[in-house]
């Protein structure tokens, strides 16, 4: 069925980290020692969380990716990520960003160039395994930090990183989400072989759900390579949700950044099919009970467009109504027909509440004076009748 | 979702009986006991091949605790949600379609449900799209065929349990 809601979406904006980012979330700095070999480097990190949450919160871990090769991504700061992991902390995680040796502020070197040689690789995917595992002990001993529910998820080289942690079965580690997981050889010799043989050794020991993004005309990580490195995984025993976006999300090697509330759509329906947080299906109707719909399609609708493009939605997140026009607004019972469009405007992807709580606002009051908002992010502040 | 009487109806599993086949490879091993009584589950993954590409499957089986040896299957394909971005929350094990799978099974059969692709803990996304174009309405109707064909045969792989996070 169609979806006739009128939406105000603006594009989602990723710039300059603000302290006064939300007032529901505190972030902060931090770093974590890693151990190798005798040498302890500390990595640059961040970890947000819900300022308000008690107890002990499920870490989920987001790593540099973003890079097809072990040296790319040169520029890549943890703040870059803060924008992911203000999402996962929203849906009620301890986000922690961290940067592996050798990018942003993390002491160490930087990983040598893969060559095409599987000692090569299996040299950088156990370094890269070293660094996620090392901030998964470091984070874990924090008293906010409940390290039995650790997810962790990453881009192109960082969902390799997140697939060969998932091959070492940490004690808590539930679930890795690899979007668009690939790698290239910086010599640009044919790595794709050796790669799929590194799934097949992951997969014979990885015991951890996984959950693998691809998007088909993905042109570094498509869906030929995809295909072998599932092959490879299953066939060795391991267990991956496969999922290759062909219509929604089919924006090829960027759906990370590019297509994320797609991908986030599938991430937290895997997130609620393991019991792990996020936000509940029934939250959406709540939200359609309190706006008082109570048509059957348009409730159905509703919940499509909710669910697709303002509870998946990256960002911070902002719905207005207004009462006037709402009470004015009728539908037929029942019916497709089209039909004058529905008195509720939303805007996700800002930077700030303020720009979402502003945009929407905005976009409401071009049809009504009475505007005000009823949601900021995933709390009803409406009306409580 | 389970208070939403327009999703429950329409994501409801409606029966397809697939026919008695003979040949029942799939071994049913581990089962767990979570119906009534007098009926054993176990949710397993069923890889098979679509196109040529390896899919995998959330599947249901049920049968009689009492049943020995080979059982005639009994296939049931669910519908499609009201909603559908809330395909991925599909339950095999929650939906009110259970007390059918339920009924069949007591009868004698092996049920097995499956999620088709998008739905559940199936490989994704779903494979169709607006359903009121006409020009899609075949390849979505031959896309669901697709992923109901191989689960229905015999497979030659044994299925692998569900882990649980």
């Amino acid at each position: 069925m169609g979806v006739r809601l009128v939406l105000l979406l603006v594009a989602f904006a990723c710039g300059a980290a603000s302290s006064a980012w939300s007032d529901e979330l505190t972030e902060m700095q931090a770093t974590f020692p890693v151990t190798v070999g005798g040498n302890t480097f500390r990595l640059e990190g961040l970890i947000i969380r819900k300022t308000d949450a008690q107890g002990r919160l499920p870490i989920a871990l987001l790593t540099n990716g973003g890079a097809a090769t072990a040296t790319g991504g040169v520029n890549a700061t943890a703040a870059a990520y803060a924008h992911y992991a203000r999402d996962l902390a929203r849906r009620g995680w301890l986000a922690v960003v961290t940067m592996r040796r050798g990018f942003g502020q993390s002491e160490g070197p930087k990983p040598a160039p893969i060559t095409c040689q599987a000692a090569s690789l299996d040299a950088w995917a156990g370094a890269a395994a070293d660094d996620l595992q090392a901030t998964i002990d470091t984070i874990a001993k924090r008293p906010d930090a409940d390290a039995s529910k650790v997810i962790v998820i990453g881009s192109e080289i960082a969902g390799v990183a997140a697939v060969a942690l998932s091959a070492r079965n940490p004690p808590g580690l539930v679930s890795v989400v690899s979007v668009s997981g690939g790698l290239q050889s910086e010599s640009n010799c044919p790595i794709n072989d050796l790669l799929v043989e590194g799934y097949k050794s992951f997969g014979a020991k990885s015991r951890v759900p996984n959950l693998w993004i691809y998007s088909s005309s993905d042109r570094l990580f498509g869906p030929d390579l995809a295909e072998r490195l599932h092959t490879a995984f299953l066939d060795a025993g391991g267990d991956v949700k496969f999922v290759m976006f062909f219509h929604d999300g089919n924006v090829g090697t960027a759906v990370f950044g590019q297509a994320t509330e797609v991908w986030y759509v599938q991430m937290d329906g895997f997130l609620r099919a393991h019991n792990l947080p996020t936000w509940r299906t029934t939250d959406v109707w709540s939200v359609i009970d309190r706006l008082k719909i109570t048509d059957r399609m348009e409730r159905q609708n509703f919940a499509g467009s909710m669910i697709q493009h303002y509870f998946a939605a990256p960002g911070e997140k902002a719905i207005a109504i207004s009462p006037t026009v709402q009470a004015a607004w009728t539908r037929p019972q029942d019916k497709l027909g089209d039909g004058p469009p529905l008195p509720l405007n939303y805007q996700t992807g800002s930077r700030s509440l303020d720009d979402a709580r502003n945009g929407a606002l905005a976009a409401c009051q071009k049809a009504a004076q009475d505007c005000a908002i009823v949601m900021e992010n995933f709390h009803w502040v409406g009306d409580t009748r | 979702m389970t208070n939403q009487p327009a999703f429950h109806r329409t994501a409801t599993l409606g029966a397809t009986i697939a026919g008695a086949i003979v040949a029942l490879v799939i071994s049913l091993s581990a089962l767990l006991p979570a119906m009534a009584g007098d009926l054993i589950q176990e949710r397993q993954y069923l890889r098979v091949k679509i196109g040529g590409k390896d899919v995998r499957l959330e599947a249901l089986f049920v049968k009689r605790a009492d049943a020995r040896g080979r059982l005639p299957i009994a296939f049931f394909n669910h519908g499609r949600p009201a909603v559908r971005a809330m395909a991925v929350d599909q339950s095999l094990f929650d939906d009110p379609g259970i007390n059918l799978i339920a009924d069949i099974a007591r009868r004698g059969w092996l049920v097995v449900a499956i999620n088709r692709r998008g739905y559940g803990l199936s490989d994704g996304p779903v494979q169709s799209d607006s359903p009121c174009a006409a020009d899609t309405f075949m390849s979505w109707m031959n896309a669901d065929a697709d992923d109901i064909e191989p689960p229905s045969e015999p497979s030659r792989d044994a299925p692998t349990p569900i882990r649980q996070g």
